[in-house]
């Protein structure tokens, strides 16, 4: 028997109020936008040329935010007119891989979160767009393709192909503390770690380094890791140091992380001992610092309550020190911003839950065993090389330990400083890692293009983005999503409105994108000079084909491993031959 | 199977009882996002329910509160999608959608420095 209840549906944002709810831009820095844009112009009706039917569209990077950009266009210009035009839109990306940060950038532990592949996947398989079906899908995908490598393709060559293009290749670099050791041997980015343990091909090598720091030949010697900064990503790097890798429950036995990484962080369990027996090697010692307190912190609940599970199923202790929590909680402005927010309250009750008197913190704990700390309101000063090396050449001295300075904070709320205090710590250090935001970097060629309106660039090298106002570039027919247009925040989910941003923008202009003059060729003449270049081309089958062989169970280290993930990109255009 | 009713405000529809508001979505053609496909690994499916219905609901998991805490545009008596399931009471109930598709900050803005 079938009840049923009949349920209004009511979103509030219709097509036909999509564009009344733009932001009207203010006044910005210096930046014009070229002459073409008409923010005036508020009509979504396409003014369709028989002669170019069709509106062919490139989107440079293949993570959330370009497949939600793919998506939402097809979806958008399918809907706007009586006579809609035909979407081709391609998805280039670097890799052959797709998918962006959700393969190498969330943690193997989270593999929930890695289920919006599937979403993206359906977009490329399914009957309208299938490979298999059309000759012509709305939407393809083709991978192993360097935009702004002359050899490949330029960004220029782009934009003639395409009466679009769209950016969205995220944030690959780093941004930098600025302190004094930041260039010695064991200073490294979180990101690197993260890409590293990820199986991302370009950083595969860093096992051999990642090898040594956290090694220990001594018995019983621990390995102190020192991580800076307050984000998800931090604590994503503190469970992967820490967690167990011998087969077992929630161990990251049973994840997609990389046999390389495996091999490496289980030598702090035992090296050679087959029967589990700990007592051969050290723990690791991990201390998450930040310069601001526990109310400012960007990690979210979930992370940190994970990390109140850690003693249970790893035997890792997990230490937040009570002084600490008042000592940031405390001050009136952090008080208000607790109140202000759900998150936050929920965050302080349950950091308080499970916070240690620090007289109780035994601070000579067992070296077999790991531990994580996250201390507050330390600022870094130096990364410190060894005193008494002989051996002065700097290119091989290696970090030791850390400096902080003890902060305050100060200020109204939600825009409170850390100040210097004047009293010093120093934590020991064999590996530290710098997580204190992802920064992009401008597309080779970009700058080029940039509008010839002065000295303001199209790239904006202080925040690491795109400078641009609701996704439109200072640069015809050039669009931005994502990380390289809002910065890196937020989590997957951010980028759909993020990208639902920039296509309305698209939908906007489209009359001035789709006239009569272009004539530009799309993705058959992307293909001709990609073939003409001798690129190798890794389109959706060749992926499917790429993932077959990852998720074989002959390659899996155990039924319940999602893919043993290839590393290399010869090895993966090797499959295809 | 099911009347739908489009107006230019809302749809109306008819569903069976017991499945989980994600699914309504996607299995009648409404807009509603489920990027961790309902394991409450996300906030996509956020919905706000009337107040009468989210009072009489089964109280939310931690892990429901976790991710809640990430929705764009909370509100008291939001919940994820995919854990609330279809029940004879909710007859006739709007549910809304929160949506936002220009909640961008201007190129220029300045995040205040810290």
């Amino acid at each position: 028997m079938l009840c049923r209840s009949a349920i209004r549906f009511h979103s509030r944002v219709s097509h036909t109020s999509f564009t009344s709810n733009r932001i009207v831009p203010t006044a910005t820095s210096a930046f014009r936008i070229a002459p073409l844009r008409c923010f005036s112009d508020q009509s979504t009706a396409t003014s369709l040329s028989p002669s170019n039917p069709s509106f062919k569209v490139a989107i440079v990077g293949s993570g959330p935010s370009g497949f939600y950009t793919a998506k939402y266009l097809l979806k958008e210009v399918a809907s706007t007119a009586d006579n809609p035009l035909q979407c081709s839109i391609d998805i280039l990306e670097k890799l052959p891989t797709p998918y962006g940060l959700v393969r190498s950038g969330v943690a193997p532990d989270h593999p929930d979160v890695k289920n919006v592949e599937n979403e993206f996947a359906a977009i490329l398989d399914s009957p309208l767009t299938s490979n298999d079906s059309s000759p012509n899908p709305p939407i393809q995908f083709y991978g192993n393709i360097k935009v702004g490598d002359p050899s490949t393709i330029t960004l220029p060559e782009l934009l003639e192909l395409y009466d679009a293009v769209v950016l969205t290749y995220g944030c690959d670099s780093d941004r930098s503390l600025g302190i004094p050791g930041e260039e010695l041997e064991g200073v490294h980015s979180a990101r690197e770690f993260v890409s590293w343990y990820n199986g991302h091909p370009d950083y595969v090598h860093f096992t051999e380094v990642f090898g040594r720091y956290l090694k220990n030949a001594t018995a019983k010697k621990q390995t102190r890791v020192v991580i800076v900064g307050q984000g998800n990503v931090a604590l994503d790097c503190a469970r992967i140091l820490t967690k167990s890798v011998q087969d077992g429950k929630d161990s990251l036995f049973h994840t997609d992380i990389t046999q390389h990484s495996l091999s490496v962080l289980g030598n702090n369990d035992d090296d050679d001992d087959d029967d589990n027996n700990t007592s051969g090697g050290g723990g690791v010692a991990v201390s998450i610092v930040g310069r601001r307190g526990h109310v400012q912190g960007s990690f979210t609940i979930k992370e940190l309550r994970e990390l109140t599970k850690m003693e249970k199923n790893h035997d890792c202790t997990f230490v937040v020190r009570d002084d600490e929590l008042e000592l940031g909680g405390s001050t009136p402005s952090s008080q208000v911003e607790v109140t202000d927010s759900r998150a936050k309250k929920r965050i302080d009750k349950l950091l308080r839950s499970v916070s240690t008197p620090t007289g109780a913190i035994d601070e000579t704990e067992s070296a077999t065993k790991n531990s994580i700390h996250i201390r507050y309101l330390w600022n870094p000063i130096s990364f410190n090389a060894p005193t008494d090396n002989n051996d002065n050449s700097q290119s091989q001295q290696s970090v030791k330990s850390v400096t902080f300075e003890r902060t305050r904070l100060t200020g109204e709320p939600h825009a409170q400083t850390a100040v210097g205090t004047g009293e010093y710590t120093t934590l020991p250090a064999d590996l530290v890692l710098k997580s204190i935001g992802y920064k992009g970097r401008p597309l080779p060629g970009l700058d080029e293009l940039g509008v010839d309106s002065g000295d303001v660039s199209v790239f904006d090298e202080r925040r690491g983005v795109i400078r641009n106002i609701n996704g439109r570039v200072g640069v015809e027919r050039l669009y931005v999503a994502g990380w390289i247009k809002r910065g890196p925040s937020g989590i997957i989910g951010t980028n759909i409105t993020d990208a639902r941003d920039t296509v309305a923008s698209m939908l906007e202009d489209l009359p001035l994108l789709t006239s009569t003059n272009s004539n530009k060729l799309g993705r058959d003449g992307l293909l001709a000079l990609l073939t003409e270049r001798n690129v190798k081309v890794v389109d959706w089958n060749s992926w499917r084909e790429i993932n077959r062989v990852e998720t074989d169970p002959g390659r899996r280290r155990s039924d319940s491993q999602p893919r043993e993930k290839l590393v290399s990109v010869d090895d993966m255009l090797n499959i295809l031959k | 199977f099911y009347n739908a009713k489009k107006t230019p405000q809302y749809e109306e529809i008819k569903v069976p009882v017991g499945i989980n508001l994600l699914d309504v979505a996607h299995d009648y053609g409404l807009e509603l996002e489920g990027a961790c496909e309902g394991v409450c690994a996300c906030a996509t499916c956020h919905v706000v329910l009337p107040d009468e219905i989210y009072d009489t609901r089964e109280e939310a998991s931690e892990d429901e509160e976790d991710m809640l805490d990430m929705a764009f545009g909370l509100t008291d008596t939001s919940r994820l999608g995919c854990q609330i399931i279809v029940t004879e009471d909710m007859d006739g109930i709007v549910i809304n959608v929160p949506s936002a598709t220009r909640n961008f900050y201007v190129d220029g803005h300045v995040p205040v420095p810290h």
